[in-house]
């Protein structure tokens, strides 16, 4: 039958009423299911998700600290930090992308192809940095025009700075961005994109400047945009460094250097404490402070030069004729040579049936070692060499701190080398030849000696028979001045040397620069008594000695070092210095002009106001 | 017009109750855009308070009615409805990736929410007039599969899923009550089944991606579509039993929310005011409920039984389906909160389902 208009009050079919009951009830046990989840999420797990939801919306930020100061003894600023501004945009709030790039490219120099690549990959809500570090007038336009520029945003970052004019770059080192390797192995406490120290004082010290890193809990919306700032804990700031060094001494050590590949060490021989450390060639640690540029580092690492090595404490270099302090004091202490006794110097040596042949070739006649010292003359320490032997040699050499690094690096720093016939068998798996005790004794052959180690040597002599470690930190401050850790001076021990032989060395070596036939003589200043020791270290073995011009003719590498040491004033030694120059071709004594400017600087400076003129100019050497 | 024994049996209750939640509806609106910048009422929840007032207005003219009238021009409603959504792709807006929307002068429509009613009123005229005495045969059936089948695939390829199985579900109800031998569901249940992954191999593709999208809202969400139902539960989760507030929201004031004015309104409520304010809220969906069957089963006559069990399936259906997403019951399909989430359509064609009702209720003992 089909189904028309039903009447009034005719009722329904009992089957519709039965579906109708049947949905409405299957309807209320759903809601029922669904109180039941309900009740679940809110009240049983409600804690737990309340949780959940904070740590959705905050969003913790570390505020970079800057580095502590680095300063030198005076308060001069060698390195701080200065604000770096990123610039940066938020893709989502710049209305013309193509317009805006176009305006900031030439104003900031943007690699256009990698910046619109990068935005394409970026989240359109968070920061883009699309130029680190833009030059200060594109940081004042857009802080100028900042209503023209919707989106673009200046992320400011502390970067390390060195203001001075010439950096002290091997002492300081320099900072690089931390690597996740570093985070695993190391400190935990790093995140990608901080700085860390990686040579020089900087790594020495990092624990000291790197300061703690402030947070802020920010609260952010799903897109990662800033709604506000819930809490902030602030930085606490690196701690500065005192150094030893003196700045305005460090700048004369560096500009005498010039183009000389070679080290000028400046120390207190009264404390080890080190007022100069030029090495060049160097580098510029600004170049690493926001990250250096591949090309950069290619070009640093590829230079033949190798401008990022230390050669004060990383150069090995054998010490030549300033090894004879060493030997003398040697031979005075074990009575190999009678303090008046004199040998006679023909020009050479004959032993094991060669001729060794003396550095001047019509000799020295009859020396004592008074005036061996003076003349560095090698046959006469070729003799007492071989009346010492060369295991009171090693033992002395070793007493004055050679073979062992010195301490003013944590890391890094060479040793020298000290050979031994049990360091020969060792490390050659010969047997020692007699005629090598000859080498020894003038500072050739196996012998290697690092500039700061060299310091020392000439330190102790100076202070008339203790060993210093040498140190570049005073102190560490907190950056309102309290001083938090003094380093004093650290003494390695004294020179097991009577102190009637050291004095006869140091006026032997007072010879050297102010006596007639002195190798040093062009170290002399008037009115102040320097002394000094020449060394000429050879790289090959010739037959013939002391042709200049044939020097030159030689690759550089196959060229002699030359060494001077010196200390001023004679009594009560303020001062103690290290020249090196890396293959110059050049004796000795050549470098004798460089101590002197040093010396004369330092005495000036420490007796008169700084800026005032200088008393001496240094002249009055002989050459 | 209207009679005092037509307004003696006006259902105040269901009146009131329906107040109630479309006006927290407005609230939650409000709170869920609610941005410090333009502050007071902005503009959705303003626009949301003008579509209730239309929404009324429809519901008024609708208890001036005999529902009969709707009878006679059931069909004819159908193809209308059937008519808008065809016109959609043809003409329609595309908005979030979807084309849903009609413009019709200041008005954006969306045809879908109509089709649900012209289903209902489809069905059940055919119900009530052209199918033979239940049991119904499986071949009775080729129509109701019809009717039922075409809006919903013409719904799916806007695309909107969450709608197509509303129409699919709300079809089944009636099927269900109008009397079907348990074989004959049995195979309907079976064949729907077979052809529901056939239905998702059609929808793979481009579809699929859009069908994504169009939950993620403008700034597309690299975090797949996992992401939304765990910030759904925790939004609703962190509510715990008290709340955190209203428009002290984190989820849903830092937009942790996907869609949270409409489909995720009721996570908002559930965040902002916590387990209790939600048992009270599904408390008002279970009397709506209640008094809605209540309606359909003293309904005078079979069309206006079948009717008003379509009206509310269809608000039962959609409150369970989005509190059941909403909590992560289940896969997050677009169904909004009836008279709760934003959406003019959706409001206005749920006010007219409730006209139907009051309409049917009132003439139950009408002769005419």
């Amino acid at each position: 039958m089909r189904l028309g208009l039903r009447k009034f009050g005719q009722p329904l079919p009992s089957r519709v009423k039965s579906g109708i009951f049947f949905l409405a009830v299957v309807s209320l046990a759903c809601f029922g299911l669904l109180m039941i989840r309900l009740w679940s999420l809110q009240v049983i797990r409600g804690e737990e998700f309340h949780q959940r939801s904070e740590n959705n919306r905050i969003s913790i930020q570390v505020i970079p600290s800057p580095r502590g100061l680095i300063l030198d003894r005076k308060g001069e600023v060698l390195a701080t930090s200065r604000p770096a501004f990123h610039l940066a945009l938020l893709p989502y709030a710049v209305p013309d992308l193509p317009g805006t790039l176009e305006l900031l490219g030439p104003r900031v120099g943007l690699d256009m192809e990698e910046t619109r690549a990068r935005l394409e990959r970026a989240n359109a809500f968070k920061p883009v940095v699309i130029r680190h570090d833009i030059p200060r007038e594109a940081v004042a336009y857009l802080e100028e025009h900042r209503l023209q520029f919707p989106g673009v945003l200046l992320q400011v970052e502390p970067l390390r700075n060195y203001p001075a004019k010439v950096q002290p770059a091997h002492v300081l080192g320099y900072v690089g961005e931390v690597n996740e390797a570093e985070i695993r192995q190391k400190d935990r406490s790093y995140r990608l994109g901080d700085f860390i120290g990686r040579q020089g004082l900087e790594r020495d010290f990092e624990d000291f400047l790197r300061g703690v890193p402030g947070r802020r809990w920010v609260e952010v919306d799903a897109f990662g945009r800033e709604q506000r700032v819930l809490k902030e804990q602030p930085y606490g700031p690196g701690k500065n460094l005192i150094l030893t060094l003196d700045a305005s001494l460090q700048e004369k050590a560096e500009s005498l250097l010039g183009d000389t590949v070679g080290t000028i060490i400046a120390v207190d021989p009264r404390n080890g404490e080190v007022l100069a450390m030029a090495s060049q060639p160097r580098f510029d640690p600004n170049a690493f402070a926001g990250g250096i540029s591949v090309n950069a580092w290619k070009e640093l690492t590829s230079d033949a030069l190798h401008p990022l090595e230390d050669r004060a404490t990383r150069g090995q270099y054998p010490p030549g004729s300033v090894f004879k302090i060493a030997v003398a004091a040697a031979a005075l202490q074990e009575g190999a040579i009678k303090e008046d006794e004199e040998l006679f110097c023909p020009g050479h040596l004959v032993f094991g049936g060669r001729t060794y042949r003396d550095w001047r070739p019509e000799g020295h006649g009859w020396v004592n070692i008074h005036q061996a010292l003076v003349e560095s003359c090698d046959v006469f320490f070729w003799k007492v060499g071989l009346r010492l032997g060369i295991d009171a040699i090693a033992r002395h050499a070793r007493a004055f701190g050679l073979g062992d690094s010195t301490g003013l690096r944590d890391q890094g720093e060479k040793e020298g080398i000290v050979p031994s016939p049990e360091w020969k068998l060792e490390n050659i798996g010969e047997p020692w030849y007699p005629g090598e005790t000859l080498s020894a004794s003038i500072g050739q052959g196996y012998t290697v000696v690092t500039p700061i180690q060299m310091a020392v040597l000439i330190s102790a002599i100076a202070n008339e028979g203790t060993l210093y470690e040498p140190r570049l930190v005073l102190q560490v401050e907190e950056p309102d001045g309290r001083v938090i850790q003094t380093f004093g001076p650290k003494m390695r021990g004294r020179l097991p040397i009577q102190p009637q032989y050291i004095d006869m060395i140091r006026r032997g070596l007072r010879g050297v620069v102010n006596e007639e036939r002195g190798t040093g003589s062009l170290a002399r200043i008037q009115n102040i008594q320097v002394a000094g020791k020449t060394g000429t270290a050879q790289v090959i073995r010739l037959r013939k000695r002391h042709d200049q011009k044939e020097q030159e003719t030689r690759p550089r590498e196959l060229r002699d070092h030359g060494w001077f040491v010196a200390f001023a004033p004679y009594e009560n030694a303020t001062i103690a210095v290290v020249v090196l120059g890396e293959h110059g071709g050049l004796a000795g004594g050549r470098y004798a002009p460089l101590a002197r400017e040093v010396i004369a600087h330092h005495l000036n400076m420490s007796r008169e106001e700084p800026g005032s003129e200088p008393a001496s100019d240094g002249e009055g050497g002989h050459p | 017009m209207i009679d005092r024994r037509l307004l003696a049996n006006m259902d105040w209750v269901l009146v009131g109750t329906v107040l109630i939640i479309c006006l927290t509806g407005i609230f939650m609106v409000y709170s869920a855009t609610y941005t410090k910048i333009e502050g007071a009422l902005s503009g959705l929840s303003l626009r949301q308070l003008y579509w209730l007032g239309y929404g009324l207005a429809g519901l008024t003219v609708l208890l001036f009615l005999d529902y009969h009238l709707f009878q006679r021009y059931g069909y004819l409603l159908f193809f209308l409805s059937l008519l808008l959504l065809i016109l959609v792709p043809i003409t329609g807006r595309i908005v979030s990736g979807a084309q849903r929307w009609l413009i019709f002068g200041p008005f954006r429509v969306q045809p879908a929410e109509f089709a649900k009613l012209a289903l209902i009123l489809a069905l059940a005229k055919y119900f009530s007039e052209t199918a033979r005495e239940p049991p119904l045969r499986l071949r009775d059936l080729a129509l109701p599969v019809c009717l039922i089948g075409v809006p919903a695939f013409l719904v799916a390829a806007q695309p909107d899923l969450g709608s197509a199985l509303l129409l699919i579900f709300l079809g089944g109800s009636i099927l269900v009550v109008a009397g079907l031998r348990r074989g004959t569901l049995l195979t309907l249940a079976l064949g729907g089944m077979s052809l529901a992954p056939i239905g998702w191999f059609f929808l793979k593709g481009y579809q699929k991606q859009r069908i994504l999208t169009v939950f993620y809202g403008a700034g597309a969400d690299p975090l797949g579509a996992g992401y939304q139902s765990l910030q759904s539960q925790i939004a609703v989760g962190s509510g715990g039993i008290w709340g955190k507030g209203l428009l002290a929201g984190t989820q849903s004031q830092l937009h942790f929310l996907p869609e949270q004015h409409t489909d995720f309104l009721f996570a908002v409520f559930a965040e902002e005011l916590g387990f209790l304010a939600v048992a009270a809220l599904l408390a008002l969906y279970c009397l709506l409920l209640v008094r809605g069957a209540q309606i359909a089963y003293r309904s005078r006559d079979l069309f206006g039984a079948l009717v008003a069990l379509g009206v509310v399936a269809s608000i039962g259906l959609q409150t369970i389906l989005n509190v059941a997403m909403t909590t992560g019951l289940i896969p997050i399909v677009g169904l909004p909160l009836p008279f709760m989430s934003y959406g003019g359509s959706a409001l206005v064609s749920q006010l007219l389902g409730v006209g139907l009702l009051l309409s049917i209720r009132m003439r139950r003992f009408v002769n005419y």
